[in-house]
């Protein structure tokens, strides 16, 4: 049995059939071929999953795609935009803040879900936001430091401040039907 | 020497991490085949026991499976020890047999069909009881079960490896000594923890083999070991290996490979094994841990007369890696010392099989001998640091094992980390800070650690667009050593900006081969070959360009992706116009480079059993850390992480301090938090909700500090980097709490429970 959802991700709007079992995670990578959301431990104890579900930040390997119906989720591949990667990349990358980049699109999203709701945080405030999200390369420094620096260079500048890309009743830009076997970019098919 | 005074070239943004940002950088996780199946693994929920029947006849009837192996599939089961249990499993992780489905949840479903018939049998679980005569033997070969000769003689032959060092006579040391301290310190088994589990995808074609894309350090490490199992010549196992999502050692060989090609070819598809992160624990190959007898033999004056180390690593169910090797050379640390004895022993136990986890021995070894350190100077009312300094080796003095050490600079690194966590001049006065329950004290420890041998070569190759390829097999772990540091080698020798070198990473049939990313030995050995390639086709392009402007070679130079004369700089060539004549008329423009050069000598009298003798052109550093201990509760917090570490020369100085901090990082986390637990044969917390990992709210920003005594034979001069950092941390932040607190703990993790009982004990007695 499979139930049709609504999916707006990173302001394209899908519609795709899933299992009830399957998770947003599942759906993200395998039928809307958007793999740069990582899965780590599938029990949300990682992070490497994060996106944002209406500006939120969720482990998706523990939301079920069902339950996201209706909803807006960003992903990492939704950060750039065609002014150019986000503050946060940018920074990220002049700070050395990724190293084998298995945890980075992950950390990015909790970094942006902090700033769009507090574009001022302090380093305690930072570590915060991203205590669930586990990195074992760089010792977080780095990325603490990216992300305030990425704070500052949105405070500074208009410019550089990109607007939140969606967030709930924001109308889509533009309109998807996937399914299985249309438009899926890799659906496998397999578990249908 | 100092903090780095030139840049050794232009900070850029280096390739793969503009794709990792974005999400676009492939790791074999993202690796999905037309028609590809989905794996998984069924293990032993027993810690030993001989299989006395296996059944799978009705998951392989089980809806959407496509194939199930188990050890029958395996050309020779005695080359598969350790890929599928024949006979006998070892460990409550041990692979049994494995399902190809349709889906992961089918493969799933069908290992609860599979049926297996064990006869269980004793086993043992404690290194020193495995090390005992008569204990339930772990190996199941004839050769496993000899009984041992030699420095072994009379013990368990589950005793896998003895390394031993001497130098001078112990008792005499001893006999002479007017201070005398004895200590026994414990370590912890502890994981790499990797974010991606390790996974590989493979697929079987008739014509030329297996094709593997894995999550590994080592693409070549990974088809030797294929070949072997599954007897197949080398070349017709392709290994592809795209980023690795961390490693840290623990993706050194090959695991899951050998089982996917069998699943692969028997369903005549491709299929994706992964662990799931419950097995990741179970079989990965975590840090031995390790129990160290320790006795320092001193005089009065702060001379170290003698040190004798007996170290047992329990290595778990397969004898795996070189720790207690390397941990025998370090056990008495960077200091001169009369006499050495030391006496290592890896023993088999029905565990997970322990092997390479980044300064693999380094942290347990270090744990020991620089906590020992502390416990000595206070013995003989020294300051800790003074007394390190008096003992630390200089240039010209020996190791135990007879290596004339070159380029030292313990006491370097030592003084700059004391230096910058401000060393008290009182370490005995209460520290700064400290009020009612919370208590402050500062801790510092050295190490050394060698840079990693093995061969490397790289062919450089001029693009007719003007810019040059670098062609590896070296796998970029994360550091910057292969996407960072080998671009900028390249430029540094053609006077190019390091965004004009591009890297080509191949695979392991069209790729230069390399050994593997381990034993911070990238930058060194793969840079060294980068350097010589670059510098072969400098040659090249060159005498071509001579050939062409009609001048002599030597007086030529590059700039500007072009060949010019010094002497007269209009005269020149482009790149492009040279990349087009060159393949067109006079040969490739393709540099070759190895890197080879003498390994370093020692009086191999010394040296027993499988001992490290020398360490190739060893990395020296220093840590210092400023902790707060509640002295109601035992936490620790850490305030302050200082890591002073000599690189040689910092080719990649931002990739360098990610390493420094990661490195930490790590350690404070097998300092503070992380231990596998298991209880009787059972691991029990094989997940990251019970395996804690330091988290951004645990730790402090690593203050790193970056310190250049040229190598003798590195290009440029460059150490070994990745390794280093984790193994002083332990004993820096145990000699911390000591400092404030007064008590010594001797066992890792320092978690509140055992600091706290550590108190009250004191406090007691």
């Amino acid at each position: 049995m499979s139930i049709e959802i609504t999916l707006t991700v990173n302001r394209r709007e899908y519609k795709v059939d899933v299992e009830p079992t399957r998770t947003l995670l599942q759906v993200l990578r395998d039928d809307l071929a958007l793999t740069g959301t990582k899965e780590g431990c599938d029990a949300g104890d990682c992070g490497a999953c994060t996106v944002l579900w209406d500006g939120r930040p969720v482990s998706s390997c523990l939301v079920l795609a069902v339950e996201a119906d209706g909803g807006h989720i960003e992903t990492v591949e939704g950060l750039a935009d065609e002014q150019g990667l986000h503050v946060l990349q940018e920074a990220f990358l002049e700070h050395g803040a990724a190293q084998c980049g298995f945890c980075t699109p992950g950390m990015l999203m909790s970094a942006k879900a902090l700033l769009d709701n507090n574009p001022h945080p302090s380093e305690g405030e930072i570590r915060t936001a991203l205590a669930g999200n586990l990195c074992r390369c760089t010792g977080y420094g780095k990325i603490v430091a990216a992300v305030k620096h990425a704070a500052e260079a949105m405070a500074a500048s208009t410019i550089t401040a990109l607007a939140p890309v969606a967030t709930a009743g924001d109308t889509p830009s533009e309109r998807v039907v996937v399914d299985h076997r249309g438009e899926a970019p890799e659906g496998d098919g397999a578990h249908g | 020497m100092a903090s780095t005074v030139e840049r050794f070239g232009p900070q850029w943004v280096r390739q793969d991490l503009i794709d990792k940002v974005q999400g676009k950088a492939l790791f074999t996780w993202d690796v999905k085949l037309p028609g590809m199946l989905h794996a998984r693994v069924l293990r032993a929920m027993v810690p030993h026991a001989l299989i006395k029947r296996i059944d799978v006849s009705k998951a392989a009837k089980a809806p959407g499976v496509e194939a199930v192996v188990t050890a029958d599939d395996l050309p020779d089961p005695v080359l598969g020890v350790g890929v599928l249990a024949s006979h006998k499993v070892r460990y409550a992780g041990d692979a049994v047999a494995a399902v190809a489905a349709r889906t992961a949840e089918q493969a799933a479903a069908a290992l609860a069909l599979i049926e297996v018939e064990y006869e269980p049998l004793p086993a043992v679980f404690d290194p020193e009881e495995a090390m005992a005569p008569g204990a339930p033997l772990v190996g199941d070969t004839a050769a496993a079960a000899a009984q041992p000769e030699g420095e072994t003689a009379g013990l368990s032959p589950n005793v896998a490896v003895f390394a031993g060092i001497e130098d001078g006579d112990i008792e005499s040391a001893f006999a002479e000594a007017d201070v005398i301290v004895e200590e026994t310190y414990r370590t912890q088994m502890v994981h790499q923890a990797y974010i991606e589990p390790r996974i590989a995808v493979a697929q079987w074609h008739p014509g030329r083999g297996y094709e593997i894309w894995t999550s590994t350090q080592s693409v070549h490490a990974v088809r030797a070991d294929v070949a072997i199992v599954l007897k197949e010549p080398q070349t017709r196992v392709i290994v592809h290996g795209p980023f690795p999502g961390g490693a840290f050692g623990g993706k050194t060989g090959s695991e899951l490979e050998p089982i996917v090609c069998l699943l692969a070819r028997k369903s005549g598809r491709p299929v994706r094994l992964a662990n799931t992160r419950e097995e990741e624990f179970l079989v990965g190959n975590p840090r031995h841990p390790s129990i160290t007898y320790i006795r320092s033999a001193l005089k009065k004056d702060g001379t170290i007369l003698g040190r004798h180390v007996r170290m047992i690593m329990d290595t778990g169910a397969y004898p795996g890696g070189s720790a207690i090797g390397v941990a025998a050379l370090l056990s008495t640390g960077p200091y001169r010392i009369g006499a050495v004895k030391v006496e290592g022993y890896s023993v088999l136990t029905n565990k997970s099989s322990c092997g390479s986890f980044r300064g693999p021995g380094g942290p347990q070894a270090d744990f020991a001998v620089e906590s020992h350190m502390d416990s000595c100077a206070r013995a003989l009312g020294m300051d800790p640091v003074a007394f390190r300094l008096k003992n630390a080796w200089v240039d010209g003095d020996r190791s135990p094992t007879g290596q004339v050490m070159q380029s030292v600079s313990v006491k370097e690194c030592l003084e700059a980390a004391a230096k910058a966590i401000g060393w008290p001049s009182d370490p005995n006065a209460a520290a700064a800070g400290s009020t009612g329950t919370r208590r402050r004290g500062v801790g510092v420890a050295v190490g050394w650690w060698f840079t990693g041998t093995g061969a490397s070569t790289v062919t450089v190759k001029l693009n007719d667009d003007g810019t040059v390829a670098v062609q590896t097999t070296g796998m970029e772990l994360g550091s910057g050593s292969v996407y960072a540091s080998l671009p900028a080698i390249v430029a540094k020798e053609l006077n190019l900006h390091p965004s004009q070198v591009v890297v080509a990473h191949g695979d392991t049939s069209t790729g230069p081969y390399d050994v593997g990313s381990w034993g911070s030995r990238i930058t060194y050995n793969l840079g060294g070959a980068a350097r010589a390639a670059a510098v072969d086709l400098a040659g090249m392009l060159k005498d071509e360009a001579a050939k062409r402007l009609g001048v002599s070679p030597d007086g030529l130079a590059f700039g500007d992706q072009s060949v010019y004369v010094q002497a007269d700089p209009q005269k020149r060539l482009g790149f492009r116009e040279l990349a087009r004549v060159m393949y067109r008329y006079s040969g490739p423009p393709v540099g070759r480079g190895s890197f080879v050069y003498p390994r370093p000598g020692y009086d191999r009298t010394r040296v027993r059993g499988d001992a490290s003798g020398a360490f190739n052109d060893p990395a020296y550093f220093a840590q210092a850390v400023e902790v707060e201990v509640d002295m109601e509760t035992g936490q620790v917090t850490l305030l302050r992480a200082v890591a002073a570490q000599d690189v040689g020369r910092a080719i990649n100085p931002q990739g360098i301090e990610g390493q420094i901090e990661g490195g930490m990082v790590q350690a404070i986390g097998q300092a503070l938090y992380e231990e596998m637990v298991w209880q009787g044969g059972k691991l029990v917390n094989p997940n990251f909700a019970d395996y804690k990992l330091p988290t951004a709210t645990d730790v402090p920003a690593v203050e790193s500090i970056i310190l250049e005594k040229p190598s003798t034979q590195g290009p440029y001069g460059v150490k070994g980097v990745g390794e280093p950092p984790t193994c002083p941390t332990l004993a820096a932040i145990a000699n911390a709490v000591y400092q404030a607190t007064g008590v010594r703990i001797y066992e890792t993790p320092l978690t509140p429970e055992r600091v706290f009982m550590a108190i009250r004990r004191q406090n007691s007695s």
